[in-house]
């Protein structure tokens, strides 16, 4: 039994004979980045990936094969009409279980705050707070049976795409041993064996009423996603996991919610520094407004939103190599980019007028991802070496300097844009001020 | 007192090397009593360190008068430009009280971090004479972790550790660390004068020196300088000495929020709100081009709160760091309607004439003088466009901010009601936590709420007077949340809160130095701790942070506003549950209010009602 990606569930108007928005994103990326799959839906892809595989935490062989869970039971509880009273209390005794359930259940989905209707229970996921909360997509599907069609919940690709595919690859394809290893102890580490929690014992009684894989399975798209380039974004997503993995001191939620994102946020940085790449360009900086206070800035925040959308644009017709490409393939692309990067905070808003910023759950995932277990690293570091060096986000003035931007900005705006974000930091708890000279970058929690 | 304004050219004459002795302000410290007394009692290296602007060059100035015996401030000058080098020895004057000669290094960041542990090491075993060294934090962390540092390293880097994790200084009596960021410009501990209070006493209540200047002036009617002079300087009047007590409130308030004020932006600030940035030749060319009723922009509790209109916001916060805090705690925009009530009527009781109280409005179409001690009514127009209204709202509300700004420095009320009137609304429970010793039905109270805060913060709508702090699984712990399972339950006689000076533990047997002896202290965080059989955690919190807690124990959680305070809060409450998280047979749920039960059993799963 293998897994493909369902293009054919919402069937994009395409030219014959024309290439498709998943063989260009596979070709420029290294893997299918659609924006179906936009936002936290990569990072719960890698879990799946990672709980499910059989053949142990992040394999370095070839071939794997995973056995995935659909938790239909628990996600169809929440949409009405979904599920015979038969089968509700087979599991939940009565009706006061099921309501309290049903607000329990509610609590763990996955924030999706680009809809404006409640979604469907295919749409719901649930946040991978325990091992019992993971799973993968699933959908009623129609079935021939001997007294006509039977409806069945089938498990298959909706949302995930591949984004959490192509992180799992990488993750399982590092070349340094002793990162690889201490990325797997780390992911042993958030989903304890030893301990079951009061959740993770719900979770799993709901869960075993749910579909579930019979006989593990191949996935053909994490099967695509080997083999891809070694570069520096590669590294940098190993660096950085490796790092949020290791933060033991701090909550496994804090570190769960960190990965999730560090993948979604990893995938944009990823993608901007491969589009720039494929069309010959040097590296393309994303302007970020923390401040709020320069409309100059703002505008630059701005434009850099733009020039980075129509810069993937740009890369994914040249990665057509002259065949045809439709513009709704194109946009998937593109929608990938700017539904990801709202959805880990890395922008003001997923509508409107957006422009780059850096929310909570942002400035909290670049510290954990950057900062190495028990250690410190200075802002300066922080934000020149680590937020312009190796992630492209420009902040300070002297990441203003170096990508040229001071030629048409004050950097005076940029101190202030830098001050803003230490300010923040300080507050959440994650940086620490000695002095005016020294203020250093380290994860809250950490003794 | 130009000269102290970042905006000034001549600035650079304020630093302790280029001081003139007309121009010097010795502000006697705590840092600098306790600096003498350890050098007396056997120190051999003391470190101080601290941001730029704390007086640690002065310091070093002071010491070699007091301590060495240099009683001539020039020549102690001339010392610390030519042999404050780490390297020279200060031999002490043949009448000093000092026993030992004196090394010197006035900035360590000038040297190599490998050349300088060399030297602090060097410093350290030396037995024939003492060292003061003045490092920022920066370079003393890169000093001590070079590839140069060995024992005397090693011994600095432990004693810095324990200025944080203990509230030391010093653990042998012979190393010292004066961290000089715990000091405060505000802290009057006993009887004693405020740094603040202390120098504005030197520059504005010096009468003779402003009589000589200002007496026979042709402006000094119109001058807002003179008169700052006559609306601060303490000459037996209450009124200028509650004006001064407001603006060190307002400073302690600042500190409160985490902000650190160095003596010299202390200075700064002092000199901004005292002048307005202008000068005397200034003063007379607007006096001779301006129509009288532009001076109360110029009005020192205008000055802290608003941009005069010759400097912008950003230099100003740029030049003077302290205002930006200040400019968010503006009195002025905030309404009380008592005290609105009374300065719109002219109730407030402001003496009639006086300058900064007089505004130049276009009233119909006339320019003409208001005085604010009768109120508003009459800078009443009839506004018949738009743009006139708009043009009479923005009048009316920046005499109203004038006003209620005045009223706010005149008002003799208590600390705890200047906080109330700052918009912190739990301002008094935490000045109360701070001064530490509460009765115990305080104590109490003040622990309920901060608990219920805790549980709001989490969703956990329990009520006030719960003897256990619920931790929530952190899966769940947001304030929306409908539902959560309990994780952790603990009971309230495992969580203390403390004022930071207790938190740290008590002095020990081997320990001689303490920060609160070593600075001017001030208490500015409170701990809350919690303790269970192997560990304690904990919480500190600023005003911002306690008010946010206090205020979420009514009811409501504003998430944007303390989002960054609620997410550090959060994250601690997630540790916590999961540190003491254990399998149990029954889950603990909160829902609608109550707790419910939760059995798992069979694969079947029941809820069993509220309790």
């Amino acid at each position: 039994m293998t897994s493909v990606p369902s293009d054919d569930v919402a069937p994009a108007p395409n030219l014959p004979g024309a290439v498709t928005s998943t063989e260009i994103s596979r070709s420029l990326f290294g893997g299918i980045l659609d924006v179906d799959g936009a936002g936290a839906y990569p990072g719960l892809e890698l879990l799946a990936f990672v709980l499910g595989c059989e053949q142990g935490i992040l394999p370095e062989r070839d071939e794997i094969t995973i056995t995935r869970h659909a938790h239909d039971f628990a996600r169809r509880l929440l949409e009405p009409g979904t599920i015979d009273e038969k089968s509700r209390r087979e599991v939940i005794v009565d009706e006061h279980s099921e309501q309290a359930m049903k607000r329990l259940l509610k609590c763990l989905t996955l924030n999706l705050e680009n809809l404006t209707k409640e979604p469907g229970w295919e749409r719901s996921h649930f946040y991978p707070y325990t091992g019992s909360l993971v799973h993968w997509d699933a959908r009623i599907r129609k079935h021939a049976g001997a007294g006509g069609a039977i409806r069945r919940v089938q498990i298959e690709r909706r949302y995930y795409r591949g984004g959490g595919a192509l992180a799992f690859n990488v993750l399982r394809s590092d070349p340094d041993r002793g990162r690889l290893d201490s990325i797997r102890a780390g992911l042993r580490l958030l989903y304890p064996i030893d301990l079951v929690s009061p959740l993770d014992k719900l979770a799993s009684t709901l869960r075993a009423k749910g579909a579930k894989d019979s006989t593990p399975v191949t996935d053909e798209v994490e099967e695509h996603s080997r083999g891809y380039r070694e570069d520096v974004w590669s590294d940098l997503y190993r660096f950085g996991t490796a790092n949020i993995l290791g933060h033991t001191t701090l909550a496994a939620v804090t570190r769960i919610r960190a990965l999730v994102n560090w993948t979604g946020l990893w995938l944009v940085l990823m993608g901007n520094g491969r589009a720039a790449m494929s069309l010959g360009r040097g590296p393309q900086p994303l302007v970020v407004d923390c401040a709020g206070q320069h409309p100059q800035l703002r505008r630059a925040a701005q434009r850099s939103l733009k020039d980075h959308l129509s810069m993937i644009e740009a890369a994914a017709k040249r990665a057509a190599s002259g065949r045809q490409v439709s513009d709704v393939q194109i946009g998937k692309i593109r929608g990938f980019f700017s539904g990801t990067a709202a959805g880990v905070r890395l922008l003001n808003a997923w509508k409107g007028r957006r422009h780059i910023t850096l929310g909570l759950d942002c400035i909290e995932t670049l510290v954990l991802a950057c900062v190495p277990p028990g250690r410190e690293v200075t802002f300066e570091d922080f934000v020149t070496g680590w937020l312009y060096d190796r992630c492209g986000l420009v902040v300070g003035r002297e990441a203003a300097a170096a990508s040229g931007l001071l030629r048409s900005l004050d950097a005076s705006i940029f101190e202030v844009n830098e001050a803003r974000l230490a300010g923040q930091m300080s507050t959440i708890g994650l940086l620490t001020v000695y002095s005016d000279a020294t203020r250093m970058v380290r994860p809250g929690g950490a003794n | 007192m130009n000269r102290h304004l970042p905006f000034s050219p001549s600035q650079e004459q304020i630093y302790e090397e280029y001081l003139k002795d007309s121009d010097a302000l010795d502000l006697d410290t705590q840092a600098l009593a306790y600096l003498e007394h350890v050098l007396r009692t056997g120190a051999r290296l003391v470190i101080l360190t601290g941001d730029a602007g704390h007086g640690k060059t002065h310091l070093c100035r002071r010491i070699i008068q007091r301590h060495l015996g240099y009683g001539n401030a020039s020549e102690a000058r001339e010392l610390l430009l030519t042999k404050c080098d780490g390297a020279s020895v200060i031999q002490p004057a043949p009448h000093a009280r000092a026993n030992i000669a004196l090394r010197i290094h006035k900035d360590l960041s000038e040297l190599k971090p490998e050349i300088a542990a060399e030297l602090l090491e060097n410093a350290g075993s030396d037995k024939e004479c003492a060292t003061i060294i003045c490092a920022n934090e920066g370079r003393l962390r890169a000093v001590v972790a070079s590839s140069a540092a060995r024992g005397i390293c090693n011994q600095i880097s432990s004693t810095f550790v324990a200025t944080f994790a203990r509230g030391t200084c010093s653990v042998d009596g012979s190393l010292h660390i004066i961290n000089l960021n715990f000091q405060s410009v505000v802290s009057s501990p006993g009887n004693q004068l405020s740094l603040f209070r202390r120098a504005a006493r030197q520059w504005v209540g010096n009468a003779s020196r402003w009589n000589q200047a200002c007496e026979d002036c042709s402006s000094n009617l119109q001058c807002p300088i003179l008169r700052n002079r006559v609306l601060l300087s303490n000459e037996g009047d209450p009124a200028p000495k509650t004006r001064l007590s407001r603006i060190e409130q307002l400073l302690a308030t600042v500190e409160r929020l985490g902000a650190v004020v160095t003596i010299r932006e202390m200075l700064m600030l002092l000199a901004y709100l005292t002048t307005g940035a202008l000068n005397c030749a200034a003063v007379h060319t607007r006096v001779e081009s301006l129509k009288p009723g532009w001076q109360h922009r110029y009005a020192f509790y205008n000055l802290l709160f608003e941009p005069p209109e010759n400097l912008s916001h950003a230099r100003l916060t740029s030049g003077i760091p302290v205002l930006g805090p200040l400019i968010d705690l503006d009195p002025g925009r905030r309404s009380i309607r008592e005290i609105d009530d009374a300065l719109l009527n002219g109730a407030e009781g402001f003496i009639e004439g006086q300058l900064d109280l007089q505004f130049r409005v276009t009233v119909n179409g006339k320019s003409k003088i208001a005085d604010g001690a009768s109120g508003i009514d009459d800078i009443a127009a009839d506004p018949t466009t738009r743009r006139d209204l708009a043009s009479e709202r923005e009048l009316v509300s920046g005499i109203v901010a004038a006003l209620r700004r005045r009223a706010f420095f005149e008002d003799a009320a208590q600390e705890s009601a200047v906080l109330r009137r700052l918009g912190f609304v739990y301002g008094e429970s935490f000045l109360e936590a701070l001064q530490g010793g509460l009765e115990p039905i305080k104590r109490i109270r003040l622990r309920a709420r901060l608990l219920a805060g805790l549980h709001m913060i989490q969703g956990l709508r329990l009520s006030g007077t719960e003897t256990m702090l619920s931790l929530a699984d952190p899966a769940f712990g947001r304030a929306t949340s409908e539902a959560a399972i309990i994780a952790r339950t603990i009971p309230v006689s495992q969580i203390q809160i403390l004022p930071m000076r207790e938190a740290w533990p008590q002095k020990s047997g081997e320990e001689v130095g303490r920060i609160v002896d070593s600075v001017d202290w001030s208490e500015r965080h409170l701990v809350v701790r919690v303790t269970s059989a192997d560990r304690s955690e904990d919480l500190k919190l600023d005003l911002l942070g306690f008010e946010c807690l206090a205020r979420a124990a009514d009811g409501y959680v504003a998430e944007g506003f303390y989002a960054h305070d609620l997410r550090r809060i959060r994250n601690f409450l997630g540790r916590l549950a999961e540190q003491g998280r254990t399998e149990v047979d029954q889950i603990r749920l909160f829902m609608g209010g109550s707790m419910h039960t939760v059995s798992v059993d069979d694969g079947m799963i029941q809820v069993a009602g509220g309790t």
